[in-house]
């Protein structure tokens, strides 16, 4: 008999074989037989580490996050921190400062490279050809090592050149002309996020003219009319974002005064909610006319999994260390002063959107200022880079342009010879058929892998030890050679990491379905 | 529109190797489409002008290189001088020909096998051949005709592309001119001859090899460099003579060895010869870094028994007993179908793991005091491995006498070794021995799999006796002591252990990776969960960080008294860190695999271990070997970075051993020059090996379509 339960079983003459060849039993005894045996040696080696350490007279402990700490940092922007949490923030900052212009750098010099290899220009193409092959085949280290020697060997930094000039380049780093934020620039901020909205929002309605009515528009135009509108006026007119300031004031009062037993709740609520959201869109999805489709091993792994998660966020929310959490990360209670409340934050942006008239952005060339017996560039004035920010950032930006540039050759390669003649066929002038046609399909085939580059690229930045960049590791690694916490230091490397890579990729792979073909 | 294909397009037809281009009509015409082309005449301006300002860009960055190489005050003595130390450390002097051998026993395996797979790097056209000779005479030209060396090379200072007045023409610089001229002439005119001809002809790349190796012996020979002369000063003599020697005989024997396997191939079976060089190539890298290079002092009465080692203690006892016993076994579980002899096999090893056991937990606790005191805390691990043990002994005794089907007892005999082989981990004894029972258990397991007709019976025991003799072998050697005198922590360094970093990394990395991959890709939840929290860990992290557990807090994860050498440590780390990368590769490989060849395997009447193994993974690792040469090439680079942890490679040497040197040279700030060199050496390295990747993926017919 062909019981109901189990509708692919056809053949009813094979009697069902014992429970210990059944292969469904075998896979799974197997598997949680091995999930055991990893378990409990993940266990030996952490009671093996924990009594080690406490044998070493140094017990695993957080302390060091708390306590002040008496180290200096090369550069960032607190050098002397207070405590190890405010250090490692420190580090932190400083590696992703150079992971974000790195990533812009490399991407619109890789691109440069890319597009160069590919002209039809001889001396162009192998000049390209050559940075390529050149910046891909040393290893990082050693470009990051040349480039700190090489600025090392520039000129000092003398007394006499005390005073202000266009641009520095000594032994001390490369100082160049910037635009120093000053007191309006909050508001100003605030005014050209508003200012973005507008122009999306004219951009649209001119395509949408444009498609109904089937006339040139020049939305592109119009939209750029808009936003230079927002940029120069927004500099004289910013002050009147200062009516932000009453918002801010009244949610900082609103987040100061709701009792922790709510948030505690709001995160029970969202942890089940999520689970139940999983579960349902899963079930959906195997739906069919016919009735819920027969659900594999791996369909119920992923439930009982979804809705063990589900139940321990909401007891983990509910419970003691949720309390403790929600505490932590409101700013009260604290066991060190870490501010990540949401109420410190909306009291401190009401504090800046207070109707000031001040400049938002100051335009400063470097100088040099004698403060002791040795010359130094102001800090106040202009941007200095130290050597080793300029050796790394250097570093980083060519040798992973190298790479970017080939991808991007490869993309613009794999877009198929007709799109191009039959843009042109069309009647697109040559700088429409790239912006419109060429360009849009390469970048969908580029995507993944640069992704992929832009990881890289932040995962290089650690090699800014080699130079004593206070990035996250070269501050961590400061911070175990006193405090001795290695195990500690390293499970927040791996975190953090974890969590800039986590948010690189989860872009790109935003990006990578919105210009994915649809099919079907 | 021109006929002439233009940018993008131009690009493709160059990269898809499509039939060559019509042939050049001269430099005029060349430069009119290469360097001015364009439909308008704005366009060809445009393009006239970036061919000016990307060929001064060009120029000017040849002219800072150069003037940076060729400045009076660079000394690259530093470099001469510490050859040695960069490439070995502290390998000492007298021992040197240990590492000559090395290289040796490396260029006699590549001779064999280009003439036994063939290959060779087939053949370069002329016309190819021809053009790179003129543009390297071009490019001669032009940096002897640039302003020679400044007085003081400055990044900032040094001024826009300059020529140097005639006057400043010294003797080199006329004659690197000529030699210049004479390559673009000999280039030029034999293109000019031979016009389309030139595409026709090709030469064997090896001939270019051999012609390589021919002018590198000259050169050392002739070329006069500045070299470490007794305690003080410096004196020019021919490139190091300590190396003039061997590299001579060393390229005479790689060529003499090429000749020697031709006439073999003829004279034996050259599918015996391939077997016999595929062996060699697996156990001269152990035999290379344990035996030639560590300089063992060998205890005999460690290996063949005798004095204080009992005779089954010793290494030659252990790989007679466990390969003839466990050869027997594995010969019978490589064809299980005599219900009998399993039967007999089964109640044995039962009988032996129950007693054994008895033994060894007799021997080792005081029942008296267990009984009164309970279990003490030191024997409570011990002791609960020995009842699992004891067991399992005895369910191999009831599978024995129970089961009706030999296949069934042997995959009974397999499990339950393996879970022996995990356990006795905890018992003391031997750590060889607890090497050797993990192995056996895992060929144990493998067996049936892979068993069958006599020849694949013959394959898989000789398998097992080859793992036994590594094992061993690797066993007695890393526990005899070396005999080197070295002023180091270890006899390794510099780009020996660079090497040695990278191919061992890759080779442990290999298997590991292969199992993430298959495990990534299984339909087991749990495995694929494991595996993909594994991959994804270790590839978030970047790898220095990795490299700081390796030497900072691994030891502190190990238990007491198992320690290891950092070297070890940083190798291990490498690898699991290289698996998470190579399973990622092979994933791709594994998912190009149609479900087809799954379903054809198990019609065919294969399992699920011998479809995978047999006809699944070599088609998938076939189809991933560019990214898997690409690896090889990314973790090369990659050693590089133990430098920052402080071990002696050759980076770490160049950056900080020798710019701090005082006594018997002073090569105080000769870093960025060192760096320039080591720059240089990886490019070298990488490049080549890159191209030569290349070409090898080309000659298989690999990432064609």
């Amino acid at each position: 008999m062909v019981t109901p339960l189990e509708p692919q079983t056809g053949t009813s003459e094979h009697a069902k074989p014992p429970f210990w060849r059944n292969v469904t039993v075998l896979k799974w005894i197997a598997q949680i037989g091995f999930l055991t045996f990893f378990i409990w040696l993940f266990y030996i080696l952490i009671s093996q580490a924990v009594s080690n350490l406490e044998g070493t007279g140094i017990a695993f402990s957080w302390d060091f996050l708390a306590e002040p700490l008496g180290v200096l940092l090369g550069e960032g922007f607190n050098t002397s921190p207070g405590s190890g949490i405010e250090a490692l923030a420190v580090g932190m900052t400083n590696m992703l400062r150079i992971t974000a212009s790195g990533i812009v750098a490399a991407t619109i010099v890789g691109t440069i490279i890319g597009v160069a290899r590919l002209s039809s220009n001889w001396i162009v193409s192998q000049v390209a050809n050559a940075y390529i092959e050149f910046f891909r085949n040393i290893p990082l280290l050693v470009q990051i090592y040349f480039w700190q020697s090489l600025v090392l060997t520039l000129g000092e930094l003398t007394v006499e050149e005390e005073g202000a000039a266009w641009f520095f380049a000594t032994s001390k780093g490369i100082a160049i002309p910037w635009l120093t934020p000053r007191a309006g620039r909050w508001q100003y901020i605030a005014l050209l996020v508003l200012g973005a909205f507008v122009t999306r929002w004219v951009y649209k309605w001119r395509v949408r003219i444009l498609e109904e009515k089937g006339v040139e528009t020049h939305a592109g135009s119009w939209a750029l009319g808009v936003f230079a509108t927002f940029l120069i006026a927004g500099w004289l007119v910013h002050p009147i974002m200062g009516l932000f300031g009453f918002l801010w004031s009244a949610l900082a009062w609103v987040f100061g005064n709701v009792p922790v037993i709510l948030f505690q709740l709001v995160f029970a609520a969202l942890a089940a909610w999520l689970a139940y959201r999983f579960i349902k869109n899963f079930l959906d999805e195997r739906r069919t006319p016919a009735g819920l489709a027969k659900l594999t091993d791996d369909d119920y792994f992923r439930l009982t999994v979804a809705g063990i998660l589900g139940l321990a966020g909401v007891a983990f929310f509910l419970l003691g260390p949720g309390n403790a959490t929600v505490s932590r990360l409101l700013g009260r209670d604290l066991t060190f002063s870490m501010n990540w409340g949401l109420e410190p934050i909306f009291s401190f942006l009401a504090e800046k959107f207070d109707f000031s008239t001040g400049l938002p952005l100051d335009f400063s060339r470097p100088e040099v200022v004698v403060p002791t017996r040795f010359a130094q560039y102001s800090p106040a004035v202009g941007k200095a880079f130290t050597p080793a920010f300029v050796s790394v950032w250097i570093g980083v930006t060519l040798y992973t342009a190298a790479f970017i540039g080939e991808i991007v050759r490869a993309g613009i390669m794999a877009v198929h010879r007709g799109q191009n003649e039959a843009a042109l066929a069309v009647g697109l002038r040559r700088g429409q058929v790239l912006r419109l046609v060429v360009l849009p399909q390469a970048f969908r085939i580029v995507l993944p892998p640069l992704g992929s580059q832009y990881l890289n690229l932040a995962k290089n930045t650690s090699l800014g030890i080699a130079v004593a960049y206070a990035e996250v590791v070269q501050v961590g690694q400061t911070i175990y050679n006193q405090e001795g916490q290695t195990l500690a230091v390293f499970i927040i490397w791996m975190a953090f990491y974890s969590i800039v890579s986590l948010v690189l990729s989860g872009v790109v792979n935003y990006y990578n379905r919105k210009m994915q073909l649809v099919e079907r | 529109m021109t006929d002439q294909p233009q940018g993008i397009v131009h690009g493709v037809v160059e990269d898809l190797e499509l039939p060559p281009e019509p042939p050049p009509h001269g430099p005029k015409i060349w430069i009119q489409e290469n360097l001015l082309g364009g439909d308008t005449p704005t366009a060809r301006v445009l393009n006239g002008l970036l061919s000016v300002i990307f060929g001064l860009i060009a120029l000017n960055i040849l002219q800072y290189v150069t003037s940076y190489i060729f400045e009076p005050s660079r000394r690259w003595s530093a470099v001469t001088f510490n050859m040695k130390l960069m490439m070995v450390q502290a390998f000492p002097q007298a021992d040197l020909f240990r590492i000559w051998v090395s290289v040796g026993i490396f260029f006699v395996l590549v001779s064999f096998s280009l003439v036994v797979w063939g290959g060779g790097g087939g053949r370069l056209s002329m016309f190819s051949l021809a053009k790179g000779i003129r543009n390297i005479g071009v490019l001669f030209m032009i940096v002897a005709i640039m302003h020679g060396a400044p007085e003081t090379w400055n990044l900032v200072s040094l001024p826009l592309f300059t020529i140097d007045s005639p006057t400043a023409w010294s003797l080199a610089r006329v004659v690197f001119f000529l030699l210049g001229l004479a390559l673009f002439a000999a280039g030029f005119l034999y293109l000019r001859a031979s016009g389309d001809a030139a595409k026709e002809q090709s030469v064997p790349v090896l001939s270019l090899l051999v012609a390589g190796m021919v002018i590198i012996t000259t050169a050392i020979w002739l070329i006069k460099l500045p070299v470490p002369e007794g305690q003080f000063g410096e004196t020019t003599a021919s490139i190091a003579r300590t190396t003039t020697g061997p590299w001579t005989i060393l390229f005479a024997v790689a060529i003499g060895s090429y000749f020697l396997a031709r006439v073999l191939v003829r004279v034996f079976d050259p599918a015996l010869i391939k077997r016999i060089l595929l062996f060699l190539w697996v156990f001269s890298y152990p035999i290379i870094i344990m035996v030639i290079q560590r300089k063992p002092v060998l205890l005999w009465g460690d290996i063949l028994g005798g004095g204080p080692t009992v005779w089954w203690e010793s290494g030659l006892g252990l790989f007679v007993l466990f390969s003839l016993i466990g050869g027997a076994v594995i010969w019978w579980l490589a064809l299980s179908t005599d219900v009998t002899v399993g039967r007999v096999i089964a109640i044995a090893m039962g009988a032996v793991l129950a007693i054994g056991t008895w033994l060894v937990v007799n021997a080792s606790n005081d029942w008296e005091d267990i009984i009164r005191d309970g279990v003490p805390e030191s024997a409570a691990l011990p002791l609960w491995v020995a009842i699992v043990a004891a067991l399992a002994g005895i369910a191999l005794i009831a599978a024995g006498l129970l089961i009706p089907d030999g296949i069934e007892i042997a995959r009974v005999i397999g499990l339950i070794m393996g879970v022996v082989a995990l356990l006795v981990w905890f018992v003391p004894m031997l750590f060889v021995v607890r090497f050797l029972l993990i192995t056996f258990a895992l060929t144990a397991i493998a067996a049936p799999s892979f068993g069958g007709s006599t020849q694949a019976r013959v394959r898989v025991v000789a398998v097992w006796i080859a793992l036994v003799f590594l094992v061993v072998v690797t066993f007695v050697l890393g526990e005899a002591e070396t005999a080197l005198e070295f002023q180091s922590t270890t006899f390794l360094g510099g780009f020996n252990f660079s090497i040695l970093l990278a191919i061992t990394g890759l080779v442990l990395s290999f298997p590991l990776g292969v199992v993430l991959a298959l495990a990534r890709t299984s339909t087991m939840p749990i495995f694929r969960l494991l595996a993909t929290g594994y991959i994804e860990l270790i590839r978030s992290v970047p790898m220095i960080t990795w490299l700081f557990f390796g030497a900072v807090m691994l030891p502190v994860f190990l238990p007491d008294g198992i320690t290891f050498d950092e070297i070890v440590r940083v190798i291990g780390i490498v690898a699991i860190f290289n698996a998470a990368y190579v399973a990622e590769n092979v994933r791709g490989g594994l998912q190009s695999i149609g479900k087809g060849q799954y379903e054809a395997a198990s019609a065919m009447g294969l399992s699920t271990v011998q479809s995978t193994a047999l006809i699944v993974l070599p088609q998938a690792i076939r189809a991933v070997l560019p990214a898997l040469v690409g690896s090889i090439i990314v973790s090369f680079k990659d050693t590089s970075l133990v430098a920052i942890i402080g071990l002696a490679d050759v980076l770490f040497i160049a950056k900080s051993f020798v710019p701090g040197q005082t006594s018997p040279h002073n090569f105080l700030g000769t870093q960025p020059q060192m760096l320039f060199f080591i720059a240089l050496f990886y490019w070298v390295f990488t490049f080549s090996f890159s191209r030569m990747a290349l070409r090898y993926e080309k000659s298989i017919g690999l990432g064609e379509h």
